[in-house]
């Protein structure tokens, strides 16, 4: 944000800024092998360096307001061409009656809707089935139990147990689809 | 000041170096015809494999043992949905794959294809709970192991944490590459460029489908543009003699621009759900009808992070370990980039073999 606030005094805009800050990086670098000594690994150096300094600034300005702004205008005006050529297309389409994306996209739609329904419906099931097994297990234990252990007192008739409702064979889940 | 003697020899080995270069500049320049010819010749993919699985575009392939199997637990690797994941196998010397096969672990690997614009309502849910449950169960069956390993790199990674959280009774031990889990650090471009004051991820998946390759290309070059479009043409032109680089070069290139769009629904969701309100930290990412809970991840984890990783910054990969319920868990930092971990030298000397060990001390052995 500092160098924002630098930009806007010096009224230079961060582009025009990184240009000016990366000419005078070519200077500094190329005042180390200026001569007629320089060998090709010191204009490779110096090069290196130049990069470097370029490929530094060139981050700085990747992150400014100015080109995240200028980005999004970008990228809004592709969308917007994109929108009208499709909507070019879908009056075509509609002309000659022919299937278009926003037909398939609806129909895509309505498939998810009915998928979401469908496995709202399963999961009830489920749950239902659940719990009935529990219960079932539990009953199937109880009626061992006397052969297992046949001088224990005799297991009471079925039809003495309490009958659970629906929801409480629910809860007894114990394992949940979902957190 | 020089004296005249040393002026002159000065002045003759400027001329030596001047004419040396210009013969070596000449000498490269002859190459370049040569370039055009070995780009249609860039192998994709280098240790020997087969498909054993296919769904839709998805093709799952197992790489050919190069000895007996010495681990029942398979090792699937998972790969980004952003880029063709031959990255991982791409050159003999520079293959991750290669290490795993080596060492005996029955190694499979998904390709998840390219995405039409038919797949544009795709989601993370279809990948994961979808595709990479099926996979696993066809796993599962095929090698008898009710429990598989995971490596998933970058985008896969996060699916791979994902999978593991939701499943985690099918997971026995997880391996991430530079994944992409906490999205609230600012160190990352695409961290910054995604904020929803300056993208709306809504409008542009409404108006393009599938978010296009062509974008992302854009998008991972101007991550570091001087490296990508000036240093990188001048070190070709430079050594464009040196046979083995150019390959190399042009290999690199070669996946670096073979970029895959992402079915749209993926891509509105990564962003929105991960870039701009990083749910699967706080533990509310819904996939579907389920929440993924991080804690649930028990199984041991090695997370591998590249600290000079431009695309997904070490700060997004680091607060993983702390987020899950395990307690055999590890972090390994290479000095590299977030391509260096899949290709770098340092990376296949020093990480690899580490990995390898990790996993093999973590696997179950094949019956004798």
């Amino acid at each position: 944000m500092g160098d924002e606030a630098n930009d806007a005094a010096a009224g230079v805009p961060p582009l025009a800024r990184m240009w000016l800050d990366a000419a005078s990086g070519v200077m500094e670098a190329f005042q180390a092998w200026a001569g007629p000594t320089a060998s090709p690994e010191a204009v490779r150096k110096a090069r290196a360096t130049l990069l470097d300094s370029w490929s530094n600034l060139w981050e700085q300005y990747l992150r400014t307001p100015a080109f995240l702004d200028s980005a999004k205008q970008g990228i809004a005006r592709s969308i917007d061409f994109r929108k009208q050529l499709r909507e070019q297309l879908d009056r075509v389409q509609r002309e000659f009656r022919v299937v278009g994306r926003q037909d398939v996209d609806e129909l895509i739609l309505a498939l998810e809707r009915m998928e979401r329904h469908v496995l709202d419906q399963l999961d009830e099931i489920s749950a239902r089935l659940d719990a009935l097994s529990a219960r079932l297990d539990a009953l199937g234990e109880k009626a061992a139990k006397p052969q297992a252990a046949p001088e224990a007192e005799p297991a009471r008739p079925n039809n003495r147990t309490r009958r659970k409702s629906p929801r409480e064979g629910t809860e007894e889940k114990t394992e949940q689809p979902a957190e | 000041m020089d004296k005249p003697g040393n002026l002159a020899d000065l002045w003759l080995g400027a001329q030596r170096a001047l004419v040396e270069e210009s013969i070596a500049n000449f000498n490269r320049m002859a190459q370049l015809p040569s370039v055009w010819q070995r780009v249609q010749q860039v192998k994709k993919g280098a240790t020997p494999s087969e498909v054993v699985y296919e769904e839709d575009r998805l093709r799952l392939l197992r790489y050919v043992p190069q000895g007996p199997v010495k681990f029942k637990t398979p090792l699937l690797f998972v790969f980004a949905l952003v880029n063709r994941p031959y990255i991982l196998d791409i050159l003999p010397n520079k293959s991750v794959v290669a290490h795993f096969v080596k060492a005996g672990f029955d190694t499979y690997l998904i390709d998840w294809g390219t995405p039409t614009d038919a797949d544009r309502h795709l989601t993370l849910e279809a990948y994961v709970q979808g595709y990479l449950r099926n996979v696993v169960k066809h796993l599962q069956d095929r090698t008898g192991s009710s429990r598989v390993s995971v490596l998933g790199y970058c985008m896969g990674g996060t699916m791979s944490a994902m999978f593991t959280a939701l499943y985690p009774e099918c997971v026995r031990n997880l391996i991430l590459l530079a994944a992409g889990i906490d999205f609230s650090t600012r160190d990352g471009l695409l961290n910054l460029w995604s904020d929803p004051r300056y993208f709306d991820v809504d409008a542009f998946v409404d108006a393009y489908g599938n978010c296009p390759a062509e974008f992302l290309q854009a998008c991972f070059l101007m991550l570091k543009p001087v490296r990508n479009l000036v240093a990188k043409p001048l070190t070709l032109l430079e050594r464009a003699d040196d046979k083995r680089f150019v390959d190399e070069f042009l290999t690199m290139e070669t996946w670096l621009n073979d970029n895959v769009p992402v079915a749209g629904g993926v891509f509105r969701q990564f962003v929105k759900s991960l870039y701009q309100q990083n749910l699967l930290v706080k533990n509310q990412m819904r996939l579907g009808r389920k929440t993924v809970n991080l804690s649930r991840i028990t199984c041991p984890v090695l997370n591998l992070m590249a600290t000079q990783d431009d695309l997904v910054p070490p700060a997004q990969s680091e607060p993983f370990n702390d987020l899950i319920g395990s307690t055999d868990r590890k972090t390994i930092k290479l000095a590299t980039g977030h391509i260096g971990m899949a290709v770098g030298s340092a990376a296949h000397r020093e990480l690899w073999p580490q990995a390898v060990a990790w996993l093999a001390e973590r696997s179950e052995p094949a019956p004798a």
